[in-house]
């Protein structure tokens, strides 16, 4: 049985540091893909999300309602990754965005410069097109496809109900859908598999 | 029957994974009928199948835990409110399942919480009880040579039959001698030939020599044999003492006694044969046939009369029995120790409270150390709280601590009932 989320925020309350990871493994993933979606570019993913997480640490006396820690770990992170943004202005503006940091991998490498290439382009226009969408779908979208969360660990940390995540990711799907369309896919069933977690 | 645009809805729940039985059903039902809502449907895995591919190669890989709990920042020392210390103290009770492990220790002096108050058992002492009488108990059973000297120094006498014992008193028997007591409690003594105890009260004796077999009543307080070798300490139980040149063999029959030496103390379970000596540790432990061992006892028997005496006499006069013993566990979950705090309530009566002594094991009840409180620090007014430190290098790689409080029995009457231990600990 999964302790609650409130039970574990307690327990740290009550000095019991190593519960901490306990809430870091449960959120790693959706705090990762949120600073994913704010500095993935500046290839800071990874480090705003740890500092989102002591962030987090610090004030876990000031979380009025532990059962909602999810939602309020969100605003940490937004918070976080504004700050990183704000700190960093100055060296970004001078700085190419892009690419994004990623470790070349094996399948990269077959592709040759070329594969690199295109998957780079399709990044991009994915990237848009997400951008395009209305700015409350955004982040239940990179959760989902980032991550692969199921909606209700997304309800959980954007503070939505399952319901309305289910909404948002469907009408989401059918604008990136059309937005999409014209992007090469090969013909019949796409096979994709659920990342590990 | 849906509607195309019904089925439309469902379309990225279906892909998702995130609908529910009769919603698949339905769905696959009409596209497999429906030539323009398999089209969406293809239409809708392709873009969700790019996107996925698009961000796959930029999923979080690494475990983030390990990097985010080595750095770990202190936690804002800002006050909890009120509702939230309700909560945090509400959810400590009605938590309900297992710790995690844990590998760090927390910032300085941060106080771990009392999990369970597994076993306590408090009950005030007598206010008005009998002053030392002079009798706390009864010879109940006499045989052969048997000789009694008294804390007066009067030189031995024999001993008769339904007569009273009173503490200081020490008994001595011959060769092929045998004698029963009885001590308010009620607590029985049998005790072999050759055999010499001293009954210091009605909680404590000494069995300096030979052999004796004793029935601990099951709701008495704590009940302490001394030996030379070491001690036999119970609740309600009953065992074999037997003191030979350099050991002390104690076999439990029924129930749980605990036996320490000066270096080792340890929990022995019916069956359970422990071997004391001094500086040795751990203690040797066998399991025996106790019955066989203890058989020699069955010869025993009290005498009627003197039954029907001790019950008019001595057994009324002892006020109702009340065990000690107060057991908790503390979570420290592998940081170090090095030292307990134990704070108690403010006693009614203190300049009559005892000592106590304190018994430290770890979750699989494995001794890890033992400490003696004594009485003075119980009778400083306005004392609430005493450290006992870990002796040598403080605890580590130990989850749980299973604490032990017994009363010494030696000295004052009146209870401390301890309402919180904790463990401390530095950074390591």
């Amino acid at each position: 049985m999964q302790l609650k989320d409130g039970d574990v925020v307690c327990r740290c309350l009550q000095g019991d540091a190593e519960a901490f990871r306990t809430l870091v493994q449960r959120y790693q993933a959706a705090v990762y893909a949120t600073a994913f979606y704010y500095v993935g570019r500046y290839g800071a993913s990874e480090d705003v999300a740890q500092e989102a997480f002591w962030a987090a640490y610090r004030s876990l006396p000031h979380l009025r309602e532990p059962d909602r820690f999810g939602a309020w770990l969100r605003e940490i992170t937004c918070r976080t990754a504004a700050n990183w943004l704000r700190r960093q202005g100055r060296r970004l503006a001078s700085e190419t965005p892009l690419p994004h940091r990623r470790t070349v991998s094996i399948e990269d490498a077959r592709q040759g410069p070329r594969g690199r290439a295109q998957g780079r382009e399709r990044f991009e226009r994915v990237q848009q097109a997400i951008d395009s969408l209305p700015e409350r779908y955004r982040l239940p979208v990179v959760l989902r496809y980032l991550q692969e969360l199921s909606y209700e660990e997304i309800s959980r940390f954007t503070g939505e109900s399952r319901d309305e995540i289910r909404g948002i990711l469907h009408r989401a799907g059918r604008q990136l859908r059309d937005l999409l369309a014209d992007i090469d896919q090969s013909e019949g069933e796409i096979q994709w598999p659920r990342a590990d977690r | 029957m849906a509607t195309c645009r019904q089925i439309e809805s469902l379309t990225q729940g279906y892909i998702d994974g995130e609908v529910s039985d009769s919603e698949r059903l339905i769905l696959e039902e009409h596209v497999s009928g429906c030539r323009v809502c398999d089209r969406v449907l293809k239409r809708h895995k392709q873009s969700t199948a790019l996107l996925y591919e698009t961000f796959e190669a930029y999923r979080l890989i690494q475990d983030l835990s390990a990097p985010v709990m080595a750095h770990l920042p202190e936690m804002d020392r800002a006050p909890l409110t009120a509702r939230t210390v309700r909560e945090v103290n509400w959810r400590a009770k009605h938590e309900t399942v297992g710790m995690s492990r844990l590998l760090r220790l927390l910032p300085a002096l941060a106080p771990v919480l009392i999990v369970g108050l597994a076993l306590a058992i408090f009950y005030s002492w007598p206010q008005n009880g009998h002053a030392p009488t002079e009798s706390i108990g009864m010879v109940m059973f006499c045989q052969g040579e048997v000789s009694r000297s008294s804390e007066a120094g009067l030189d031995p006498q024999g001993v008769d039959l339904s007569s009273p014992v009173a503490a200081g008193d020490r008994f001595e028997t011959g060769n092929e001698a045998a004698m029963m007591l009885s001590l308010a409690g009620p607590t029985a003594i049998k005790v072999a030939a050759n055999t010499r105890v001293k009954i210091h009260n009605e909680r404590r004796i000494s069995v300096e020599r030979g052999r004796a077999w004793l029935h601990v009543g099951k709701d008495v307080r704590l009940f302490r044999v001394n030996t030379a070798m070491g001690d036999a300490v119970v609740f309600g139980t009953t065992f074999d003492v037997r003191v030979e040149q350099g050991m002390t063999v104690v076999t439990v029959a029924d129930g749980c006694v605990q036996v320490e030496t000066d270096v080792a103390f340890r929990e022995l379970n019916a069956g359970e044969q422990a071997t004391l000596r001094i500086g040795k540790r751990p203690l040797d432990v066998l399991a025996v046939d106790a019955l066989a061992e203890l058989a020699w006892a069955e010869a025993i028997v009290p005498d009627g009369n003197a039954q029907l005496a001790f019950a008019d006499t001595v057994a009324p006069k002892s006020p109702a029995p009340m065990a000690a013993e107060q057991f908790f566990v503390v979570q420290t979950n592998g940081r170090a120790v090095q030292s307990l705090t134990f704070e108690w309530k403010p006693a009614g009566d203190v300049a009559n409270t005892g000592g106590y002594y304190v018994y430290v094991y770890d979750d699989q009840m494995s001794q890890l150390f033992s400490d003696h409180v004594r009485a003075e620090v119980f009778q400083i007014p306005d004392r609430r709280s005493v450290d006992v430190v870990v002796p040598g290098d403080p605890l580590r790689d130990v989850r749980v601590l299973h604490i032990k409080v017994v009363p010494d029995g030696d000295a004052g009457e009146s209870e401390t009932v301890f309402t919180k231990v904790s463990a401390w600990g530095i950074y390591p």
